[in-house]
């Protein structure tokens, strides 16, 4: 089945992995990921701090194309383009003014009915339809995850329709039982990595990061899984920085959760584009005789 | 935070509490004082311990000056947490929001330039070309930087600032995470006459 | 049975009580123990609702089982009350006076009357569940009784998870019943009810913690909830008592409390004040260190709501002798210290750091909420809810409800604690008491008995019933070894056992028994005496003996549980106890109790609101009152109110009930009247009141008196009142915007506390708080640009006065903590006062020119020194009555037949006030309501020559009974006697005997025990 997609501008950039990945595992449980034409930036967190209307108006205009092209249901990983585009929906829907007044400047107007998706909850149907289940080839033993969900997927500066639990959230840990792998229960797992403070406040970033890094390495974890391409990215690249200072010896592979399934679908690290990590994260399925 | 006594003064406390509150949407009033906000904010300590509690309560009393110029509003990440728990329903992640825009139209001189930069450039690259070219944006992001502190004369600031992004630019290069391409999207028209409409509500 | 004649009423004569918790069991013994017939139906397996969960209550730190055992024993073998529990309400039609109310009852599987309640099928059961009752820490059986203690103690099968139930096989509990009650054919019953009035008290839910995540509950397993915590404190619960944390059974050194979990919280959980749970940490806190004296307590709260009688003054001591830490500081989040279990939680300090502490142990306050069927609930008695789901009760009558006749009581009407849940429960048996007055008595049975035996010629012949108790007592002592041995002692003529001599067979037994063997006197060694005592001389003068002929022995609880590895020992030792008990058996004589006529009138001290109601909830039961003032007016303090915080004006109300009092032909009304003596006891007093400004003398004779003296607005020393204008109580205030001035006010300023919580008043006047946001709501409707700043130390807006605070912030009013040791500082200018005061938020000292300046001044009570004296009534340093017990007999009086109501008593609001006034009446009632008053034969004796006059015992009677009389030796009159015995303990001459305890009597057992040692 075809399903509405927007990828978002960093998918298309540095966390290309994750697109590439998503829609080669998607494939395998037969749902096509179709890229909506013409999509914008979304704002991100940056534009609500320059202009509200903006803010709105920005992530909005690709509700209105994903409706002209006839989808659905629109699929969104990257989770902060997923937060700003599901808040412009519920902003519109209860204030009928703002909608006529964005959509007066565009062609393919909003209507507002489309679902708008995280890709957890996509997975999630697969789960329960069975189809996930039937297509995992090796089983992801001895895998200690950590889930880890950041901000963006699970608080919302709006009252919207929330896709899991607020404070514990359950979407990877079932998707990931599922795939064989044993997830842990830990104390951060919806605590903020600093986003783009990494860039303009590394400072207290790193602090962030570290205290995620900290009680995952305590709990006995052996990996993170994420759905964020940001808090990736992040918990990736800065990991050798952050555990130097903390004097950890530990590091712990950042997968996306696209990559796990793929991986238990028996897809290859390198089509999955996992050697792609700052962390060096094929070993451990070596290690672990799942590749 | 001992200074001499302040008279509450309602001239500069009931504009500022409307303004903020309008355009934030959020009811700061509300709040009870429980500290439950400052015990969840990520960057609390980074503040100086300027903790959304704090914050609100410098905006009721009209202490105009602390509150456009303090660490959290330009250390907020945006996290949502004081919000979602507040048992009051104040989001003080908009609170901040709402702050950093008076602050820039008040001219004040934000204190986390690079912040501001951050936001002011990623917003622009983005209208610009309808979607975000990492290279791009970050190259204007980095000139921005590095006016403000040649402006002030910060050339060490500027040697660290840029040799820590090249170390992570060829850190991403190297792990084929750097994306030479160029996105654009052909209806950013759309978002540049939104981006007009939105200016004008503002002025 | 024996009806009273019907007098020509339609109303009923019978009351339906829904719940079963100390609310309803104190509605229920009221009404029952004043001429009403009532029938509870209970959801669950027992009676016995929230308060039966927990360990300790404050501010006594009394045993939570111990306090409410006496209620349910009385109220298992009251004759006028009926006890349907697995029942539902499934309808109610017609008419306050006549309802007709269906009733489904689920089935038990355990016939009732045949069940002795000896457990044995629960242990024998094979099926086990998480226990609800015990909060997930331990497990149930399939066939259980909620809980030890539970009424009625017969078991119940679970049918969802009975093995037999679901598949057909075991039983086990049907080949172990020995008295074969199990009835797996049993299909519950629906029957149907005619009452006159309807009494809701179903109580609460508690709040569900697991639906906060991030606290931690049901996620780390060092996170308990607090009712969880209470079953851990208990000695009969899954720890018996050790205070231990469930993820590793460690013993927890620093142990922290989250207050409001679940409560104050609009946004994600429920916007109310649960009102008892600042005070149950407290308790948890200080009972934690009793038992473990390692234990450190912080309490994390916003703010402390100890705002009833003494609570403060038991919050200091938590902080001054215990140590609690109190910490003003929410947290947002609770996470385990990954390997250790332990949690780390992150707070504000007062000075705004962040700082993370690890406690190897964390408690949720949570709060209540309605019951999930709530709606549904309140449509089957077509009441209204309000928004909150709570009933809708008019502001000054919170026990009625939209439909008439039906009432409401307990946490279901709002969050309270015990004291005003039983006063609660007295104040709506007051209501229908009022309603059903004239039906008083029409459905209730008497117990008709024979006509006494004769017995004081006759030598003892003795009558010794040991029972096997199943297998509680047969299991460890030789039962009918001991019954062989009972035998051979002096005066027994009979000796037997049985299998459970409490059950409805062996009573049949005992009674062939007594007749065929002619038995005087009777000794069961069984159980014991404070139980089933009762029951033993229901049999005995159903056959015409004196009940005072009996002994028990308990070889149970004294024996077979407490030496069960020592079978041999406990059966000597069983024999000893019997030897014993025969022994005194030989020398009981008969008994009798004494009955005295009641005056059937009552006094009420105080014209006030609580007086006038009092009164009103008398007379309109057709009693005779007289109310005695001493202004020229009535009213009281009442007089200076304008409206209540929901808008009720009090001054219509006022006008209102002076008017139905001064014309209501029942009561008379002496003003300007001053009491000047005060003699008798209960249902006899007579009082002398000198009237008017004549002063003229009369001398009333009653039988009860309600104190209702009322209380005053402290007058402040400090702050400049009384030397600027613009400082004024918050009466004065709402006095002056009633009059329409004041509406200019700019800036107000309000200082809380004012004349309480300090040293010469260390507890907390408790209307302050709502007195001051009223006002404050009140000055920004008709100036809604006013600055208003409320300088707190608590915010006291406890249950659904919550609201009120929410929407005094919502207005704008802003709030300021400060300590007690940093009070703000005032001083006169110009055109206003100058408040200074520390903003504790922003650490920085704020100034306020304010055009008025509110002082929340506290409650004084009035000057009732010369008056206690002369009614000798005790009260407490700070002036106000002090009742019998704080939690069980909240509006007692030591001194039987009086009672006390409103202000008197303690700070309360005008609502609470009425309510304790029908409450007043209602236990007034009680005996009021009957001709005569039976005492108990038990009472102390002075044998006049042998009296020194010492004053020993006149000094010692904790209830001043001994009184040296004319001829100048000691009295006890037996009509106020206690039958404590204290008194015949210390008296040096032994000159005092208590009956059914006198020297002989218990010398006896001390002989026969040493019998062949000395």
């Amino acid at each position: 089945m075809d399903i509405g997609y927007y990828p978002g501008c960093t998918l298309h950039a540095s966390s290309s992995l994750y697109d590439v990945q998503s829609r080669r595992v998607f494939n395998e449980v037969g749902i096509i990921l179709k890229e909506i034409e013409d999509w914008n930036c979304c704002g991100a967190t940056s534009a609500g701090k320059v202009n509200d209307f903006l803010a709105l108006a920005m992530p909005a205009r690709n509700i209105g194309i994903a409706e002209a092209d006839g989808f659905s249901e629109i699929v969104i990983p990257c989770s902060a383009c997923y937060s700003r585009t599901l808040v412009a929906q519920k902003r519109l829907e209860d204030d009928p003014i703002l909608k006529s007044e964005i959509n007066t400047e565009l062609t393919k107007k909003i209507q507002g009915t489309i679902k708008v998706s995280s890709i957890l909850e996509v997975l999630l149907t697969k789960v329960a339809s069975g189809e996930l289940a039937e297509k995992v080839s090796q089983k992801l033993k001895g895998l200690k995850p950590a889930c880890y969900y950041g901000c963006m997927q699970t608080r919302f500066p709006y009252k919207v329709p929330v896709p899991d639990d607020v404070e514990n959230p359950q979407g990877m840990e079932t998707v990931l039982k599922v795939l064989g792998a044993k997830p842990l229960d830990w104390s951060y797992k919806t605590d903020c990595c600093g986003a783009s403070a990494a860039v303009n406040d590394e400072e207290a970033a790193l602090n962030l990061m570290a205290r995620i890094m900290k009680d995952a390495v305590a709990r006995g974890a052996n990996c993170l899984v994420v759905t964020c391409p940001m808090c990736q990215l992040n918990m990736d690249s800065y990991q050798d920085q952050i555990c130097e200072k903390q004097e950890i010896k530990e590091r712990l592979p950042v997968y996306f959760i696209t990559e796990m399934v793929g991986v238990a679908m028996g897809v290859s690290v390198e089509e999955l584009q996992i050697d792609r990590h700052f962390v060096e994260s094929a070993e451990l399925l070596k290690e672990l005789n799942i590749i | 935070m001992t200074e001499s006594a302040r008279e509450f003064d309602s001239e500069s406390a009931h504009p500022m509490v409307k303004e903020v509150m309008e355009r934030s949407q959020q009811n700061l009033l509300a709040c009870y004082q429980c500290r439950r906000c400052a015990a969840g904010c990520p960057v609390g300590e980074e503040t100086g311990y300027i903790t959304p509690d704090r914050l609100i309560r410098m905006i009721v009393l009209g202490d105009r000056e602390n509150a456009l110029n303090n660490q959290l509003v330009w250390r907020c990440v945006s996290c949502y947490t004081c919000g979602t728990r507040c048992p009051n329903d104040i989001q003080t992640a908009r609170i901040t929001e709402t702050i950093k825009k008076i602050a820039k139209e008040t001219h004040l001189d934000p204190l986390k330039p690079k912040v501001a930069h951050f936001h002011d450039t990623f917003v622009n690259s983005g209208i610009r070309w309808g979607r975000l070219n990492e290279m791009e944006f970050m190259s204007f992001y980095e000139l921005k930087n590095t006016i403000k502190d040649l402006k002030r004369l910060k050339f060490k600031s500027i040697y660290d600032e840029l040799m820590a992004k090249t170390k992570l630019g060829l850190k991403m290069a190297r792990r084929k995470r750097m994306h030479m391409g160029f996105q654009s999207a052909k209806g950013r028209s759309e978002i540049k006459r939104l981006y007009e409409k939105a200016k004008k509500k503002t002025d | 049975m024996n009806e009273k004649e019907s007098v020509k009423t339609t109303k009923r004569g019978s009351v339906l009580v829904v719940g079963g918790g100390v609310g309803a069991m104190q509605s229920a013994l009221d009404l029952a123990n004043s001429g009403f017939k009532v029938h509870i139906v209970q959801k669950d397996s027992s009676i016995g609702g929230t308060m039966v969960m927990l360990d300790k209550t404050f501010p006594t730190g009394d045993c939570s089982m111990c306090m409410i055992s006496p209620k349910m024993v009385e109220l298992g073998r009251h004759l006028n009350i009926d006890i349907h529990t697995l029942a539902e309400v499934e309808s109610v039609e017609g008419e306050p006076g006549d309802f007709t109310v269906k009733v489904k009852q689920k089935p038990r599987y355990v016939d009732p009357d045949k069940c002795t309640g000896c457990g044995i099928c629960e242990e024998k059961c094979p099926k086990k569940i998480t226990s609800e009752y015990e909060q997930g820490l331990t497990v149930r059986k399939a066939i259980f009784s909620l809980f030890p203690q539970a009424l009625p103690n017969t078991r119940a099968i679970d049918r969802d998870i009975c093995i037999y139930f679901k598949n057909g096989k075991c039983k086990a509990c049907e080949k172990f019943c020995d008295a074969g009650a199990i009835d797996w054919e049993d299909t519950g019953k629906e029957f149907e009810l005619n009452v006159g009035a309807v009494i809701l008290s179903p109580g609460l839910n508690r709040y569900d913690a697991s639906v906060r995540p991030e606290l931690g509950f049901g996620r780390w397993p060092n996170v308990v909830s607090s009712i969880q915590f209470e079953r851990i404190l208990s000695a009969s619960g899954p720890y018996q008592g050790t205070v231990m944390r469930p993820g590793d059974k460690k013993h927890p050194k620093k142990v922290a409390w989250i207050q409001c979990v679940g409560s104050r919280d609009s946004h994600n959980a429920n916007p109310w004040c649960s009102s008892v749970c600042c005070m149950y940490a407290t308790k948890q806190a200080m009972t934690a260190k009793d038992h473990d004296p390692d234990i450190e307590p912080t309490i994390f709260y916003m703010d402390i709501r100890a705002f009833g009688k003494d609570f403060d003054k038991y919050v200091d001591r938590a902080k001054e002798e215990y140590g609690v830490r109190y910490q003003r500081a929410m947290i947002s989040a609770v996470r385990e210290e990954a390997g250790t279990g332990n949690l780390i939680m992150r707070y504000a300090g007062p000075d705004g750091t962040l700082i993370d502490e690890n406690f190897d142990m964390v408690v949720l306050s949570i709060g209540f909420e309605p019951h999930a069927e709530a709606v549904e609930f309140a449509k089957i008695f077509g009441i209204e809810l309000n928004e909150h789901r709570f009933p809708k009760t008019p502001p000054l009558m919170p026990v009625e409800t939209t439909r008439p006749g039906v009432f409401v009581t307990g946490i279901y009407q709002g969050p309270k604690d015990i004291p005003e849940t039983v006063m609660q429960g007295s104040a709506v048996a007051g209501s229908a008491m009022a309603l059903l007055s004239e039906a008083r008595g029409t459905e209730v049975v008497v117990k008709e008995q024979p006509p006494e035996k004769d017995i004081t010629e006759e030598e003892p012949r003795i009558g010794v019933f040991v029972c096997h108790c199943g297998i509680n007592i047969a299991s460890v002592v030789d039962v009918k070894g001991v019954a062989a041995y009972a035998e051979t002692l002096p005066y027994v003529v009979y000796a037997g056992n049985d299998l459970f001599t409490c059950s409805q067979d062996s009573q049949e037994k005992m009674k062939a028994l007594i007749e065929e063997h002619r038995l005087n006197r009777i000794v069961v060694s069984a159980c014991s005496p404070k139980t089933h005592e009762p029951i033993f001389q229901d049999t005995m003068e159903a056959c015409g003996l004196n009940k005072y002929l009996f002994e028990m022995a308990n070889i149970r609880n004294q024996d077979s549980w407490v030496h069960s590895e020592a079978p041999q020992e406990a059966t000597d030792k069983a024999s000893e106890l019997v030897r014993m008990a025969v022994a005194r058996a030989a020398t009981l004589h008969p008994l009798y109790e004494k009955q005295i006529p009641v005056n059937q009138k009552g006094l009420v001290v105080g014209g006030g609101v609580a007086g006038m109601n009092a009164a009103l909830g008398l007379a309109d039961q057709d009693f005779e009152v007289v109310l005695v003032e001493k202004e020229a007016e009535l009213g009281g303090l009442a007089k200076r109110l304008t409206a209540t915080i929901e808008g009720a004006n009090v001054g219509d109300y006022l006008d209102e009930l002076i008017k139905k009092v001064s014309a209501h032909p029942k009561i008379e009304v002496l003003t300007n009247a001053l009491i000047i003596s005060f003699t008798g006891s209960q249902g006899n007093f007579t009082t002398e009141i000198l009237v008017g400004p004549q002063m003229i003398q009369r001398k009333i004779d009653h039988g009860a008196v309600i104190v209702a003296t009322g209380a005053s607005e402290y007058q402040p020393k400090e702050f400049l009142y009384g030397q600027n204008p613009r400082v004024m109580t918050q009466l004065e205030l709402a006095e002056r915007l009633q009059k329409g001035e004041a509406g200019d006010a700019a800036k107000v300023v309000m200082i809380q506390c004012v004349g309480s919580r300090n040293e010469d008043n260390p507890n907390c006047s408790r209307i302050c708080c709502q007195s001051a946001i009223k006002n404050a709501l009140q000055i920004k409707k008709v100036n809604p640009e006013a600055d208003i700043f409320i300088l707190y130390r608590d915010i006291r807006t406890y249950g659904l006065l919550e609201d009120y605070y929410a929407e005094a912030r919502r207005q704008g009013i802003l709030f300021f903590p400060f300590d007690p040791e940093d009070p703000p500082v005032v001083e006169s200018s110009e055109d206003g006062v100058q408040v200074s005061f520390k903003d504790q938020m922003l650490d920085r000292p704020l100034t306020v020119k304010a055009d008025i300046l509110a002082l929340s001044a506290g409650m004084v009570p009035e000057d009732t020194e010369e008056l206690s004296s002369i009614l000798k009534l005790a009260r407490n340093p700070e002036g106000f009555f002090m009742e019998a017990h704080i939690k069980l007999r909240p509006v007692d009086m030591a001194t039987e037949g009086i009672f006390v109501c409103g202000t008197a008593h303690s700070p309360k609001l005008l609502s609470e006030t009425i309510s304790q006034a029908y409450a007043s009446a209602a236990r007034a009632t009680t005996f009021l309501s009957q001709t005569e008053l039976t005492l108990s034969a038990v009472t102390a004796r002075v044998e006049a020559e042998k009296c020194a006059s010492c004053l020993v015992c006149v000094r010692s009677c904790p209830y001043n009974v001994p009184k040296i009389n004319e001829e100048g030796v000691s009295e006890i009159d037996a009509a106020t006697c206690h039958g404590c015995g204290i008194c015949a303990a210390e008296c040096p001459a032994k000159a005092i005997q208590l009956s059914w305890y006198e020297d002989e009597q218990i010398m006896c057992k001390v002989d026969a025990l040493l019998e062949g040692v000395l």
